[in-house]
């Protein structure tokens, strides 16, 4: 990643909403407005010929043209196969969300008056590699420099430990985070020690969201309408009625978050009823998506406490959709959790707003010290330029974020003749991390040995090869004869702090080792990424 | 010769909608899925509608209501653009078809109910009752799945999802949710690892935590084939015009004639997911999604072929070879040739022996 200069925003790039914050010259997180005064954005494109608007002005286009309407784009993301076809030309989920990106980035600078360059985005702590990359590729055509991406939850459990209130957490606790999105449910356990953040277990789904809510309670309304109207066309049949619908629902489902029962006005071809909802309806309909984020969430406090944090002191709600006050409900049932929201709708981006001030402040301090210069004065000329004490700036840049790997990577291996995953690094592994381990060749005077490196890529590992996901491969070639079968090779792999994966695989005949690295870049080609490129350039132009 | 625009709420309702009670793999009519006039010859005009088309379907993805449809008829595209962008292919399907009434609805027979839902519902069946509605929650659920594997059998009820007979017990069905729950949390996360998830916690809810006695009861109160709910009597009808199959005990919906039993369970799990994509060089890559357990698939090319032809219109193919090259890769096969993959397991003996012809899993080549 290049290095940072000046500024650097957080941007917490949602499923439904997005947003962008900065810390201001007192070292507080602050969500910078958009050009219609509110703080998040609808991750919603509406493209319009060469055009595209993004927002709340797209999200109402949704009802009137629903087929230039994207929405939802990050469950796409790391797809390589998915398009969405407006404007001409078929854009990739990277290309639709950058354009939500450039968004954020155009409004921060009309709110700042000064360039955003460069931006630390949050993906869910779910994400494998591919869908990072995809992310971070959204933030390069945007133009944009991303100098790191952080997990939602660690961004979240940040802005609680570090910046909420504009204070630290005065005591170490171990936390929940339960963070439940527009399209996306992690659950993380954290443990804020003194200056640190770790990360001890995290699990979640990518396709469990309140997008998921929404389609339950759009169901429900249609089936009161057909009721109503028996003679009437169903809603779903017809995609501007559909549009009408879930947009209803969502609003309907904010609406039972704080009443007892809300009203729509449903509407199919010529006919209209209004229908009743109530909370309890919407919470029985509901009812196994709730669960769902249930029975997670014990998982990952079953791996927490297996891995020394059995208990928990705090149990955060992060997420527009944790607002349902059916989710603090059940979590105190089931675990006797007293859960609190968390500045639902805002906490991650401040996260990462703060983590990426960290970030600027330590690479700052780096370079100075790199060059020669004494550790206090450094401290002093950073925090001078940057209207902070001294101990301020220590304090900062003294955070630390450790990690863990939220899925197993390993090689793909003959075993029993058949081929299977093999797991060096496992999921809650906290990172750095650097497993050895031998393998061995399978034929007398074998020439050529091919490695594989997988991601795995359910929650659990998994034996089978159809379940991971290869992120490189490479061979061996050109082994001299004489090593009988069995010949050992050595597998090493080792991930960083910065989360690049690095193999290197070494058989004796060799003079060299293979190393493989896990690049940073796209699963589209390079072809594909500078017409994206293109296409996204016009736009700006225009707007 | 111009085409109408393209209109997604007609493609619903012609094409989406009716594709709900069966799967696109069974429907021959290609210009009935691409929404395109059985007439049209013109080369621009038919690449024109697959693009406005495929696009639509993409878009359709992210709609809960029509997600899974679409991505059932996007895993056929390779089959539908082989056909209609090949003269002779579309000549022949046109000879085909001739005659034969394109496989869509009336609108009075039009099914409604759950997104999902394989329009078994009746409109409006669960807006009143929460059991009922629960009820249609789950078939909505196990509809999908359904369709996402190409296993109608699922679709029955949560006892077939968990392959359990009708009568077990709590114990046996408790054990059998941890069991399914394990492999799933194995799985990437996708579509069917989410409809997995959501329907065990149904099996929790319904068979474990609540009575079974009355999920059974409650299916047993649910229309059969052959005693279609008062409300869903129109869609009946007229579904028995359509040629799409369906499993025995699902709702709603005759077919003309019943689906080929199979002679067999499977000696062991089909592969699903299978692709063909014709490179430059003409060779066609074919690939598929290889089932934990199987190492050994049998690649038949031709409708004639088999596990037991040999030479080009058959290949083993090992799940290593398969890693090496990327897939099957086969040379000199026509467009529109059916490709079917046979999964195999050895017996004790070590001898080789394939699934039978109805469970294996095949595409056509572009």
């Amino acid at each position: 990643m290049t290095p940072a200069t000046g500024t650097v925003l957080g941007i917490d790039l949602g499923t439904t909403y997005s947003c962008i914050a900065r810390v201001d010259r007192f070292g507080r997180p602050e969500v910078l407005a958009n050009m219609d005064g509110d703080r998040t954005t609808p991750s919603v494109v509406h493209f319009q010929g060469g055009d595209a608007v993004v927002g709340k002005l797209a999200k109402r286009s949704a009802r009137i043209d629903p087929d230039h309407v994207a929405q939802l784009v990050k469950r796409q993301m790391g797809d390589a196969d998915w398009r969405f076809a407006a404007g001409g030309r078929d854009w990739s989920a990277s290309g639709v969300s950058s354009l939500i990106l450039g968004s954020l980035a155009r409004d921060a600078e009309r709110a700042t008056g000064e360039p955003v360059r460069d931006v630390v985005i949050t993906v869910p702590a779910y994400f494998g590699n591919e869908e990072r990359k995809a992310t971070k590729l959204a933030g390069e055509l945007a133009g944009l420099n991303v100098i790191d991406l952080i997990n939602e939850p660690t961004a979240a459990a940040y802005a609680y430990g570090f910046g909420l209130d504009g204070g630290d957490h005065r005591r170490d606790e171990t936390v929940l985070v339960y963070d439940l999105g527009g399209g996306t449910f992690d659950i993380t356990i954290i443990e804020l020690a003194g200056n640190d953040i770790r990360v001890v277990a995290t699990d979640g789904d990518h396709e469990l969201g309140g997008a998921n809510w929404d389609a339950e309670l759009a169901v429900l309304l249609s089936e009161r309408f057909l009721m109503a109207k028996p003679a009437a066309a169903d809603p779903y049949d017809d995609v501007y009625s559909e549009a009408d619908l879930v947009t209803q629902a969502e609003e309907i489902k904010q609406s039972l978050s704080q009443r007892e029962s809300a009203d729509a006005l449903v509407t199919s071809g010529q006919e209209r009823a209004s229908v009743t909802l109530t909370r309890k309806e919407f919470e029985i309909v509901t009812r196994s998506l709730l669960e769902r984020t249930i029975e997670l969430t014990r998982r990952a406090l079953d791996a927490a406490a297996t891995l020394g944090s059995p208990t928990i002191d705090r149990c955060l709600l992060v997420g527009g959709s944790s607002k349902m006050p059916a989710v603090a409900r059940r979590l105190e049932e089931e675990f006797g959790l007293k859960p609190q929201l968390a500045d639902p709708d805002l906490a991650v981006a401040k996260g990462a707003a703060l983590y990426g001030h960290k970030k600027l402040l330590e690479r700052t301090v780096k370079e100075a010290t790199d060059r020669g210069v004494d550790l206090s004065k450094a401290l002093a000329d950073v925090a001078g330029e940057h209207g902070m004490t001294s101990d301020d700036v220590k304090s900062v840049v003294d955070k630390q974020v450790v990690n863990v790997v939220s899925r197993g990577f390993g090689v793909l291996a003959q075993q029993d003749n058949v081929l299977t995953s093999v797991f060096l690094v496992h999921r809650n592994d906290p990172v750095p991390v650097e497993v050895v381990e031998l393998f061995y060749t399978m034929v007398d005077d074998q020439s050529t040995i091919r490695v594989q490196v997988i991601e795995q890529g359910g929650a659990e590992e998994s034996p089978d090869p159809a379940d991971a996901t290869v992120l490189v491969k490479g061979e061996i070639d050109d082994l001299p004869p004489g090593y009988p079968k069995g010949t050992e090779m050595r597998v090493r792999m080792t991930m960083g702090g910065d989360g690049i994966l690095t193999v290197t695989a070494h058989h004796a005949g060799q003079a060299e080792p293979l190393t493989l690295q896990v690049d940073t870049g796209s699963g589209m080609t390079s072809d594909e990424i500078e017409a994206e490129r293109d296409a996204i350039s016009l736009i700006k132009k225009k707007l | 010769m111009t085409l109408p625009p393209f209109d997604g709420s007609a493609y619903r309702q012609t094409v989406l909608t009716p594709l709900r009670s069966g799967t696109p793999a069974s429907v021959d009519d290609v210009f009935w899925l691409a929404h395109l006039p059985r007439e049209t010859d013109d080369v621009a005009l038919i690449a024109g509608r697959l693009k406005e088309t495929k696009a639509f379907l993409h878009k359709e993805r992210a709609r809960p209501r029509q997600a899974d449809v679409a991505a059932a008829v996007l895993k056929e595209w390779a089959r539908v653009e082989g056909v209609l962008t090949d003269s002779g292919a579309r000549r022949s399907l046109r000879t085909r078809l001739a005659g034969a009434a394109p496989p869509a609805l009336t609108d009075a027979a039009r099914p409604s109910g759950a997104p999902g839902s394989g329009g078994a519902a009746p409109r409006s069946a669960g807006a009143g009752d929460p059991a009922a509605r629960r009820r249609q929650q789950v078939s909505s659920a196990l509809g999908e799945l359904a369709r996402l594997r190409d296993e109608p059998d699922l679709a029955e009820d949560l006892f077939a999802f968990l392959g359990l007979p009708f009568t077990s017990t709590t114990d046996m069905t408790r054990a059998r949710i941890a069991q399914i729950g394990d492999v799933n949390r194995r799985r990437r996360p996708d579509r069917e690892r989410s409809l997995v998830d959501e329907l065990l916690m149904h099996a929790r809810d319904l068979l474990v935590d609540g009575d079974p006695q009355a999920y059974r009861a409650g299916l047993a109160g649910e229309p059969e084939p052959d005693q279609p709910a008062e409300a869903a009597s129109g869609a009946e009808a007229a579904m028995t015009s359509q040629p799409l199959a369906r499993s025995k005990r699902t709702r709603g919906l005759t077919p003309p004639a019943p689906a080929p039993a199979p002679s067999a369970a499977p000696l062991s799990r089909p592969v699903s997911n299978v692709r063909a994509v014709r490179e430059p060089e003409g060779i066609v890559l074919v690939t598929w999604d290889w089932p934990f357990g199987v190492t050994e698939v049998f690649v038949a090319v031709g409708p004639a072929a088999t596990p037991e032809t040999t030479g080009p219109a058959g290949r083993k193919i090992t799940n290593t070879k398969y890693a090496v090259d990327g897939g099957a890769r086969l040379e000199g096969v026509p467009a529109a040739t059916p490709i079917t993959v046979h999964s195999g397991r050895r017996d004790q003996g070590g001898r080789l022996i394939w699934n039978a012809p109805e469970h294996a899993r095949g595409t056509m080549t572009p």
